[in-house]
């Protein structure tokens, strides 16, 4: 469970561990989409999203849903952007109201939350997993001397870079991203500044639930749609976050794919790697570390 | 705790007059003690563990597995109890001081998803998949166990006593301690308390009712799911003891009962039940965020014409 099973049919020992590898970096792409959203939101509004899977979940579910009416592209664009409506939704009606209480309280009412969505999820679209199958132009192989790329998964692996890239520059070059990046360190301030900080706020969650949406809505074709993928999927998403340092944009990015590999790569020695590797290798890591790889002292304590 | 005791002795009557029967009654208590056992970390200290499903679910599969070799239940029960607080041991010592708030949520939850996975994996131990069978209930002094309403009674004694257990801990000076933590965590130190300890002492009680808890699940459903160690399981515990009241004694119980009794009334009307508790859960986390605890203190108040009582949140 939990793991998708990316193998390709089993060729000779480098040939299957670079296949593993970029299996692993397209699991860790994803990884990186999710913890990226489910940071950003931590960073700024110091909110744990618990939703924040069934958002994942959803996209999954809505471009499955879409792709048949619009075709597969816009399907996965029209998905990102509902979830990250849906995510703009949630904040301005039932999380606004809690940022004067501990964070324990978002957490608690986002996870009421989820057990909805999956009901939602398994009401209208059943409770067994679904196919989908990626579209014809993506479907094929590059070869490239003795290895063979799958085309989707390489396209996996440009959309995460690009929209990586998009968001690093929306958060560093931009106003928006220069008021979120203030608002981390005193959004209180900023308020008295001028700037209407509920909205970066808003703005902010919309991002990181769209980012989620937009992760959901590609891992449907290479991992297939479950409604137990929310719940499978969320532990590692906070994983990937403990690991890089809560509130870390490049935490993300590196847990992210540091996860995705080792959980693949090491199955080629030893099979139930997948499942326990990213808790060793947190469990490890915050020995040394125990605010992650980026993290800093005294944020969220 | 006397009105508790008179309480448990009536509860069955209620729960088979309200059309359950005392197989629910005994699932009750068992969720009861759990939740209690989570507040003494989560409402008494101020640590929220995501992965208490871990405690539950080794003193599940303990007592289930020892109740092979030796079936007599309070045995099984104590090995449950003390294999649970000694897997907590060692865990409290390196989560406890590195970890508060959010980290230390986070860092239990994965704990406690790490042990699910061996669990489901280890199948010549745990059954893996298909979970554990085989429990041996035996008898206890010539009682036979496997009626339903003599095991009810063995679940409010086991819960009575751990119970009163939790009471007298919080009572103490160390629970004093424990509840200044929760209240002012940087002033105790202040005080000449080493909260790190404190913290890693609850935990581990904590863990030891958690673990009871999950023993009593076994002997009463004959059966030990890895599921019960999945966060799911904990963030069921979570849900019920914000329901009943986070911080009050008793709140919790009553919130185990409140969600249980809606659980197994709603199950037969609708599979998507999960989607009403979660929901009725929401809203009490928005609206009346301490719990049914809060709600009769309020009630209480409204009654007798005076300000509420503060109930911290």
């Amino acid at each position: 469970m939990g793991a998708p099973v990316l193998l390709a049919a089993g060729q000779g020992g480098a040939t299957q561990l670079f296949d593993l590898f970029l299996n692993g970096v397209i699991l860790g792409g994803i990884y990186v989409l999710l913890a990226l959203g489910l940071n950003v939101i931590l960073g700024l509004i110091g909110v744990i999203n618990f939703a924040h899977a069934a958002f994942y979940m959803l996209g999954a579910y809505l471009a499955y849903s879409f792709a048949p009416q619009i075709g597969f592209l816009p399907a996965v664009v029209a998905a990102a952007v509902v979830v990250g409506i849906l995510g703009m939704a949630m904040e301005t009606s039932v999380i606004r109201p809690l940022y004067k209480r501990i964070p324990e309280h978002a957490l608690l009412l986002t996870f009421g939350l989820t057990l909805v969505a999956e009901q939602a999820v398994r009401y209208h679209w059943g409770d067994y997993a679904l196919n989908f199958a990626p579209p014809s132009f993506l479907a094929g192989g590059l070869s490239l001397g003795e290895f063979r790329f799958p085309t989707y998964r390489l396209f996996v692996v440009g959309v995460t870079v690009l929209v990586v890239g998009a968001v690093w520059l929306l958060l560093n070059k931009t106003r928006l991203g220069l008021v979120i990046r203030a608002g981390v360190l005193d959004a209180e301030m900023v308020g008295a500044m001028g700037i209407n900080v509920p909205l970066a706020f808003t703005l902010t969650f919309g991002l990181g639930s769209l980012l989620a949406g937009l992760g959901g809505a590609m891992v449907g074709p290479v991992a297939g749609l479950n409604p137990d993928m929310a719940n499978s999927i969320i532990i590692l998403a906070f994983v990937v976050v403990v690991i890089g340092g809560l509130g870390s944009f490049w935490g993300s990015i590196v847990g992210g794919l540091l996860v995705g590999v080792f959980r693949s790569v090491l199955v080629y020695w030893w099979s139930p790697a997948t499942e326990l590797v990213p808790f060793f290798l947190m469990a490890g890591l915050l020995l040394v570390r125990p605010r992650g790889l980026f993290g800093v002292e005294g944020v969220f304590e | 705790m006397v009105v508790f005791a008179v309480a448990l002795y009536f509860f069955p009557y209620l729960v088979v007059a309200a059309g359950k029967s005392a197989f629910n009654a005994s699932e009750f208590l068992i969720w009861a003690l759990f939740a209690t056992g989570l507040n003494l970390l989560w409402g008494h200290t101020g640590d929220l563990s995501f992965g208490h499903g871990m405690f539950f679910g080794w003193g599940a599969y303990t007592a289930g597995l020892v109740s092979r070799q030796v079936a007599f239940v309070p045995f099984d029960l104590l090995a449950g109890t003390v294999v649970a607080m000694l897997v907590a041991f060692p865990l409290a010592k390196v989560i406890v001081r590195r970890a508060r708030g959010i980290y230390f949520s986070m860092i239990t939850l994965a704990i406690g998803e790490m042990f699910f996975f061996i669990a489901f994996r280890m199948t010549s131990v745990t059954g893996g998949e298909n979970g554990l069978g085989d429990i041996r209930l035996g008898t206890l002094g010539g009682i036979e166990l496997a009626s339903r309403a003599n095991f009810y009674y063995l679940t409010a004694t086991v819960t009575f006593l751990a119970v009163l257990v939790a009471w007298r801990i919080i009572r103490s000076p160390f629970g004093q301690v424990c509840r200044s933590i929760q209240q002012n965590r940087a002033r105790v130190p202040f005080l000449g308390f080493d909260t790190v300890r404190y913290r890693e002492r609850a935990f581990v009680y904590s863990a030891g009712l958690c673990g009871l808890a999950g023993g009593m699940s076994a002997f009463l459903f004959r059966h030990v799911a890895a599921e019960t160690l999945r966060w799911t399981t904990t963030g069921q515990a979570v849900l019920i003891t914000m329901l009943g009241g986070l911080n009050s004694f008793f709140g919790p119980a009553a919130g185990a009962v409140f969600v249980k009794f809606l659980e197994t009334s709603l199950n037969p009307v609708t599979k998507y039940w999960p989607a009403v508790v979660g929901a009725i859960f929401a809203v009490f986390v928005l609206v009346a965020p301490s719990g049914l605890a809060g709600l009769t203190v309020r009630a209480r108040s409204l009654v007798r014409r005076r300000p509420a009582a503060p109930v911290a949140s």
